[in-house]
């Protein structure tokens, strides 16, 4: 009698199967996961590396204005000056240069960017990056001026 | 004396796909990575963020990882006083190779400058940046 109410217990047991839910949901969170870390999204910014500062648009119609960002890295910040910019952060480089295309008109404007030796990497490409935002139509990476007195390499 | 079940067991008719389809799934992703991880992917590091750039992916690429201590050319450290030559080499043999350098965030300008230096000589226009994409 006993074992005949276990069964019929057993027997009351109803409801959707999880299990294979649970499975592909598992599948697919290790997916997403995978796809995030290990293809993780590489994008790239395309830079020119003239030989010159002066280099560039040989045999092109369209005039052009060439600007020269000098990057320092002053007590640990990096800064910018070229042109009318003055020691300014790499935050205001983007409105500065907004400013500066539109003020170019017709002319395209090249970004030479200089970066002194010490200038974390990231504020290199930080800088590349918000010239291109700004409608720069050629940003480009020169050598440092070398200091006064070193010896050549 | 055969007991009586208190349950008839009824007869099934269908296949039960989901193991398979379970199975399966695992496989792709197992493929998917080991695909990507056998790719030449190179040295994993924290690129530096930006928010422009694009993502395609030329068919021919020399990719230049730079880290701290060493210069790394399709998974083999190179000296940098070698690497124009190098490049200079890959470009003779494809003139469509593109080069694309990949530095860690964190590395001062003076690791990269060398790279870059290296493809200035070597006749390279311009190079690819590798970056992190933020949207």
């Amino acid at each position: 009698m006993r074992q005949r109410s276990a069964l019929r217990q057993y027997e009351l047991r109803f409801g959707p199967n999880m299990t294979p839910m649970v499975d592909i949901v598992m599948v697919i969170l290790i997916f997403f996961m995978a796809g995030t870390t290990i293809m993780g999204p590489e994008w790239v910014l395309r830079s020119a590396v003239p030989v010159r500062s002066g280099e560039g648009g040989e045999g092109d119609a369209t005039p052009r204005v060439q600007v020269v960002l000098a990057l320092r890295s002053i007590a640990g910040r990096t800064v910018v000056t070229g042109s009318t910019l003055q020691q300014a952060s790499v935050g205001e480089v983007g409105p500065w240069l907004e400013r500066f295309v539109r003020g170019a008109g017709a002319a395209e404007v090249v970004v030479l960017i200089q970066p002194a030796a010490d200038v974390p990497y990231r504020d290199v490409v930080a800088v590349h990056d918000v010239c291109e935002h700004a409608g720069a139509a050629s940003v480009g990476l020169i050598d440092a001026e070398p200091a006064p007195g070193a010896s050549p390499p | 004396m055969r007991r009586r079940l208190p349950y008839a067991p009824r007869p099934f008719g269908d296949v039960n796909v989901t193991p398979l389809i379970d199975v399966v799934m695992v496989m792709i992703v197992f493929y998917l990575i080991v695909g990507k991880l056998a790719e030449a992917r190179d040295v994993p590091m924290r690129l530096p963020e930006a928010r422009g750039g694009s993502s395609d992916r030329p068919l021919r690429m020399l990719t230049i990882s730079v880290t701290a201590t060493e210069v790394i050319v399709d998974r083999a450290p190179v000296a940098t006083r070698l690497l124009d030559a190098l490049i200079r080499e890959r470009l003779a043999a494809r003139a469509d190779t593109v080069v694309q350098v990949r530095a860690a965030r964190d590395l001062p300008y003076a690791v990269v400058q060398p790279v870059i230096d290296a493809c200035r000589r070597a006749g390279v226009a311009s190079v690819r940046l590798a970056t992190e994409h933020v949207p």
